[in-house]
């Protein structure tokens, strides 16, 4: 009787609850699919929500990252003190080093303007600074690479933004928001980077693939890629500025051209966004290119 | 609706599971020392959904999973909803057993964080692969879980005190 009783009390009461609770199980990862579904079809609303959120949630972000940042920083002068000595005696040594490239690459300067006036060539424009911005979240995922910034459109900040950290080409802003943008990096799956290698100066497309080394593609046939090779951004499309370094050569092999960026992927706290080139100068040098040069065909009287 | 002290504390103090998880999630998130460009860390979400779907699923509900990881989602650029679904299964998995596990020694309890981070991850890794098509290295969802595992007892620790000091309300009946 006792049993009975206890046995129609959990039919009445907890059962119903165990069901209400597998309904809302099927009903959230049905929204949960929904979402990716969504998500996937590239729906403007979806990614507006995403990114109204994400400024919205932003500063909070930005202020649990505060410790954390201080405490790396804490750990940073503590490990730097006790590395001092070494650091000065290297320090020393990449000096004298530069000093002899700072007296050739004045040399060549002098000598490069001296030749631009001859030709009367295009003078290159320094690559257009914007603004700096904080890395305040990271994806941590082993297929996204990417960092939350705490810049956007509001702070002047446009999608296609190259990003330069310590060491070199970080990657360009993929979703701008008012007040946030992501940054995919240069290693992830779905990063594309024009490129050209120095010094053969064969062009090829940097291509992410989530792993640490991205590799060149689309390279010439007959390529002269060797290891140690520096790899420069070569502005093809206009869309990131020519000639922020990206990283070196490191494999080459049937199974392709590997580059290792020159990022420094443990000090990328802040990183500079350069503006993207603008079209019209794009048009402007065309038109130059084929402009004949005053006095040309008198070297050929 | 009015509620009475007593009853407006309980539901307060069943709160703090949730802001403890966001303050996860946004830990998680910071930029920290990490091994390379995948930014390699213990997942702190993890650990905290698991200890309160083990020990009191009444305050970490579905919805609650739910709305912790579509936050994670939004901030991480994951696809929305992967990690609200990682999450759902790996409250639902536990659901099953929340009557035998509050009586298990910690022992127990962390050799089942054992198989159970590692399957959510599993989840999380596999449905992000086929969705985005990007297949990324499968050593570093285990390197990652390894650094979660590793961490638990420690998080266990401090939820444990954090759930004796705040979450539960003085003299209440177990």
């Amino acid at each position: 009787m006792n049993r009975l009783g206890r046995t129609s009390f959990v039919s009445v009461f907890v059962a119903p609850r165990a069901w209400v609770e597998r309904l809302v199980f099927l009903a959230l990862v049905s929204a949960a699919v929904l979402l990716l579904v969504l998500g996937r079809s590239g729906l403007n609303a979806v990614d507006d929500a995403r990114a109204d959120a994400r400024d919205l949630l932003s500063p909070l972000v930005g202020l649990v990252a505060q410790p954390t940042r201080a405490w790396r920083d804490g750990v940073g002068w503590v490990g730097d003190h006790f590395a001092l000595a070494d650091e000065n005696r290297r320090l020393r040594d990449e000096l004298s080093e530069l000093l002899a490239w700072q007296a050739e690459a004045t040399r060549l300067q002098v000598e490069n303007a001296a030749l631009r006036d001859v030709l009367r060539a295009h003078r290159a424009r320094p690559v257009p600074l914007t603004r700096t911005a904080q890395v305040i979240a990271d994806s941590r995922s082993p297929f996204v690479h990417t960092r939350l910034l705490d810049a956007g459109r509001s702070d002047g900040v446009e999608e296609g933004m190259a990003a330069v950290g310590t060491g070199g080409f970080a990657g360009r802003l993929v979703d701008v928001g008012e007040r946030s943008a992501r940054l995919l990096l240069v290693t992830d799956f779905n990063s594309r980077v024009p490129v050209i290698v120095l010094p053969s100066r064969d062009p090829a497309i940097l291509a992410g693939d989530n792993g640490t080394l991205p590799k060149l593609d689309f390279l010439p046939l007959t390529p002269s890629v060797e290891v140690g090779d520096r790899v420069v951004t070569s502005g093809t499309g206009g869309v990131i500025p020519a000639g922020l370094p990206v990283g070196r050569v490191v494999e080459v092999d049937v199974g392709g051209v590997r580059v290792e960026p020159s990022l420094d992927w443990h000090d990328l706290e802040f990183v500079r966004l350069v503006d993207v080139e603008p079209v019209d100068d794009l048009v402007a040098l065309d038109d130059r290119r084929w402009r004949p040069l005053p006095g040309a065909g008198v070297i050929g009287r | 609706m009015r509620l009475s002290g007593p009853e407006l504390e309980r539901r307060v103090r069943s709160l703090f599971p949730l802001i403890v998880a966001v303050f996860a999630v946004l830990v998680d998130l910071a930029p920290r020392p990490a091994v390379g460009a995948g930014g390699l860390a213990p997942s702190l979400t993890l650990g905290v959904v698991f200890f309160w779907s083990v020990y009191r699923p009444d305050v970490m509900s579905y919805g609650t999973v739910f709305a912790i990881g579509l936050l994670h989602d939004v901030l991480s650029g994951l696809p929305l909803g992967l990690s609200s679904l990682a999450l759902l299964f790996g409250r639902a998995v536990l659901m099953s057993g929340d009557r035998f596990f509050h009586a298990q020694p910690f022992a127990v309890i962390w050799v089942l964080f054992i198989v159970w981070a590692p399957a959510v991850e599993g989840v999380r890794y596999v449905a992000g692969s086929l969705l985005t098509g990007a297949f990324g290295n499968p050593a570093t969802v285990v390197f990652q879980a390894g650094l979660t595992i590793a961490l638990y007892p420690a998080l266990s620790w401090f939820l444990v005190r954090l759930h004796q000091h705040v979450v539960q309300v003085p003299h209440a009946k177990p």
